[in-house]
C-alpha cells in the first residue's frame, strides 16, 4: 500500500517536471538556440565615435553623459574623435548613420527585451509614415 | 519615582524640541528662501517685449507659431488638454491693475505675448521632487523630460500658468511629415513650458520668437552686459513685469 503510493507519488512528480521544464528539454533535445541580433551596419561608414566593442557594451552610458552635458549642463560643444566631429545628439548624430532603427537599435534591443524609452520623445529620422 | 506616560512624552517633545527645534526654526524662518537669487554675476537672460511695436498687427502670431513650430507644440482642440509655450492675451489680463476702465487709449485691449518668465526666483524650481526643472547658470528655468515624473506640483507653484500638462500622447496630434526633426516632442505625462530657446541659447542663437517678429518687438539678451539687446530695449522705456510682487523675480518686460 504504502510503497505503491510512493510509486504513485513519484510519477507525478516525473510527470509535472516533464511538462513544466518542457520548454527547456524541448529545445536542448532539438538543438535550439538563441540566435545572436545582427543589428545592421551603416553602408559607407567605418568608424564610430568609441571601438564598436565599447559602443556595444556601453553605449547607454555614452548617451547618458551626452543628454547631462547637452540638457543639464548646457554643454553642447561637439565631440571631436579621430578628426571628426560629432554632436552631442542621438538624432543629431547617432541616427544621422545609423540611419535605420528598426535595423540598427531594435535588432538588440527585441532579442534581449529591452525597451528604451528613447523613442517615446526623440524622433526617427527615417520614418515618415504614421506614428506607431 | 515612577514615570508616567504624560511625563514621558513631555520630557520626549522638550528633548525633541532642544536638538531638532532649532534646525526646522531656521529652515523655516530662513531668509534663503525669500532672497531672489538674482544671478548678478553672471549671466542672466532676459527678454523685453515692446508691446507697442506688438500691437501694430493684432492678427499677427508669427512669434507663437515659429515657437509651437520649432518645438513640436501640438495643436490639440481641446482647450482643457492644451499644450501652450506662447500665447497673446489682453495688457489687463496679463498684468491687471495697469489699465483701469477709463484709461482708454490704443493700449485698452492690445494683446501682447506671454511666455514663461524664467523668474529668478522661480517656485516651480522649489517644489520639483526630480529635479526635473531647475534654474541653469545663466537664469533660464530648464525642463528636463528625462526626469519629469507627472506630478504636476510645478503647474500649481507657477502664478503665471506658463506650464502646460500632456494628458495624452502628444504625437497624435502632431503631424510627422511636417514635424521639426531635430527637435523632440514629449510624451504623455510630462509637464513642457518655455525654455527660452535654451538649445539655440547654447548656440549663440536668440529665441525662435524673437527672431519671427517682424516688428522687432522681442529683445533678448543678457541683463548683466551693458551693450546687450535687451539692455538698450530696456534703457529709457517704462517697463513692467508681472506679478513681480510676489517675489518671483521675472525675467521677461513688458515695455508700454
Amino acid at each position: 500500500m504504502a510503497a505503491s503510493r510512493i510509486v504513485k507519488t513519484g510519477a507525478a512528480l516525473a510527470l509535472a517536471a516533464a511538462i513544466l521544464g518542457a520548454p527547456f528539454w524541448w529545445s536542448a533535445l532539438r538543438g535550439m538556440k538563441q540566435k545572436a541580433p545582427s543589428p545592421e551596419k551603416p553602408v559607407g561608414e567605418k568608424e564610430c565615435v568609441l571601438p564598436a566593442a565599447e559602443m556595444r557594451a556601453n553605449h547607454m552610458t555614452l548617451l547618458f553623459q551626452w543628454r547631462d552635458d547637452a540638457v543639464r549642463k548646457g554643454d553642447r560643444t561637439p565631440v571631436a574623435i579621430g578628426g571628426k566631429k560629432y554632436e552631442k545628439s542621438l538624432t543629431g548624430s547617432c541616427l544621422k548613420c545609423h540611419n535605420k532603427k528598426e535595423d540598427f537599435c531594435d535588432r538588440c534591443h527585441d532579442t534581449l527585451a529591452s525597451a528604451p524609452a528613447c523613442f517615446d520623445c526623440h524622433i526617427i529620422t527615417s520614418e515618415r509614415g504614421p506614428w506607431k | 519615582m515612577e514615570m508616567t506616560r504624560l511625563d514621558f512624552l513631555k520630557k520626549a517633545w522638550r528633548t525633541g524640541l532642544v536638538l531638532f527645534g532649532g534646525a526646522s526654526f531656521k529652515v523655516i524662518s530662513g531668509s534663503a528662501l525669500l532672497a531672489a537669487d538674482g544671478n548678478t554675476a553672471g549671466k542672466r537672460m532676459a527678454m523685453a517685449i515692446d508691446v507697442r511695436a506688438c500691437m501694430k498687427d493684432s492678427s499677427c502670431a508669427k512669434c507663437i507659431d515659429a515657437c509651437h513650430k520649432g518645438h513640436n507644440v501640438p495643436a490639440i482642440p481641446d482647450a482643457k488638454q492644451a499644450v501652450i509655450w506662447i500665447w497673446k492675451d489682453t495688457i489687463d489680463r496679463a498684468m491687471p491693475g495697469v489699465l483701469n476702465e477709463y484709461s482708454g487709449g490704443e493700449l485698452h485691449g492690445a494683446k501682447t505675448p506671454i511666455l514663461c518668465n524664467q523668474c529668478g526666483n522661480p517656485p516651480c524650481v522649489r517644489v520639483c521632487p526630480t529635479g526635473a526643472t531647475w534654474k541653469r547658470e545663466d537664469g533660464i528655468v530648464m525642463m528636463d523630460q528625462h526626469r519629469c515624473i507627472g506630478c504636476r506640483y510645478c503647474m500649481a507653484a507657477c502664478p503665471y500658468g506658463s506650464r502646460s500638462f500632456n494628458w495624452s500622447d502628444p504625437r497624435k496630434h502632431l503631424d510627422r511629415k511636417s514635424i521639426t526633426r531635430d527637435y523632440p516632442t514629449r510624451t504623455k505625462g510630462t509637464v513642457e513650458k518655455c525654455e527660452f530657446c535654451a538649445e539655440r541659447v547654447d548656440r549663440g542663437l536668440e529665441p525662435l520668437c524673437a527672431a519671427a517678429c517682424a516688428e522687432k518687438a522681442i529683445s533678448f539678451g543678457d541683463l548683466n552686459a551693458a551693450g546687450s539687446a535687451v539692455r538698450k530695449a530696456l534703457a529709457g522705456r517704462i517697463a513692467l513685469r508681472r506679478k513681480p510682487e510676489l517675489g518671483t523675480d521675472p525675467s521677461v518686460y513688458y515695455l508700454l
